[in-house]
């Protein structure tokens, strides 16, 4: 069980789009929507979690290799 | 609060996420009596003070489950191991390979964020009106965003520890140490980091990811079930939007 979830996980963090890694991608843009709804609602934690919620995307191929020799 | 500031009678400020349900209860009971309030009832102090309950229930949460299923868990595991004569229990007529005290520690774990998930689905029945909207959208979202962070900041550091920590070659010379010391206990040690420890740090990546997860998406799901199931009708007066 723990190790398909892992697999799906790992498959989601390195899916690519026309050669470009979309978690990355994702990453890079998903700030500006953020920001956009926390100007929209006037939350200030969504403003403030709007760069760590991408670098959390951008950072998670690298972070969901680190149990790579587990299902091994 | 500041010590100049008026305040209503009964308009407490929250500050966990009990007092915040029973807040939203209390603007859902004015609500009811008096009509919808102006949306700028709900002020900037109240955005802050909603948004850091969320933000606290999510950090108690976090930290009260690594410790309790990642620490506690491993510590009961080792003690189960090498000194419990049970290490097996009946669940309905089940029979589960660990004791009741490793399964009574790995689900006590699960305790904080039970609680502040039964919290948040208590208030999501809660969910008409302005102010009451604003105010749940308010501790959903913060709370949300918060376990999203930590939830991931724990898969890093376990994912660390597994893999730079706590790897085969580290293990055997960490116990190579100990097996100078005290030949018994390395073996006991060895035994309980390569063969339980380090698979029960994977596990608990995978587990601290899903339980968020979950109690993220449960609290939302009953408030559009809530929302959806009152849409039709007047509820104590006010017209549902």
């Amino acid at each position: 069980m723990y190790e398909k979830m892992y697999l799906i996980l790992h498959a989601f963090a390195h899916y690519e789009i026309y050669g470009y890694p979309a978690c990355q991608v994702i990453g890079l843009l998903i700030p500006v929507p953020l920001l956009l709804v926390a100007r929209l609602t006037s939350s200030v934690a969504i403003k403030l979690l709007s760069i760590p919620i991408g670098l959390l995307f951008f950072g998670l191929p690298a972070v969901v290799d680190l149990f790579g020799d587990a299902i091994k | 609060m500041d010590q100049g500031q008026i305040q209503a009678p009964g308009d407490f400020i929250p500050t966990n996420i009990v007092n915040a349900a029973a807040k939203v209860e209390n603007y859902y009971l004015l609500e009811s009596s008096i009509g919808p309030l102006a949306k700028e009832f709900f002020d900037l102090e109240h955005v802050k003070a909603f948004s850091s309950v969320g933000l606290k229930s999510a950090l108690h949460d976090s930290v009260v489950w690594v410790i309790g299923y990642v620490l506690c868990g491993g510590v009961v595991h080792f003690i189960q191991d090498n000194y419990l004569a049970a290490q097996t229990m009946m669940i309905f007529g089940w029979t589960v390979n660990a004791s009741p005290f490793f399964w009574f520690t790995k689900m006590a774990s699960f305790g904080f964020l039970a609680t502040s998930t039964g919290c948040c689905v208590y208030m999501s029945q809660f969910y008409i009106g302005v102010v009451c909207k604003k105010a749940i959208n308010t501790v959903f979202t913060s709370r949300a965003l918060f376990l999203i962070v930590f939830s991931f900041l724990t898969f890093l550091a376990l994912g660390i520890l597994h893999k730079y920590v706590f790897n085969d070659i580290d293990i055997l010379d960490a116990c190579r140490l100990v097996y100078r010391i005290h030949p018994d206990f390395a073996e006991r040690l060895y035994r309980f980091l390569a063969g339980y420890f380090r698979r029960s740090l994977f596990e608990s990546a995978i587990v601290s990811l899903v339980a968020s997860l979950l109690s993220i998406l449960l609290p939302f799901l009953t408030a559009l079930y809530f929302r959806y199931r009152k849409r039709s009708k007047k509820v104590l007066g006010i017209e549902v939007r």
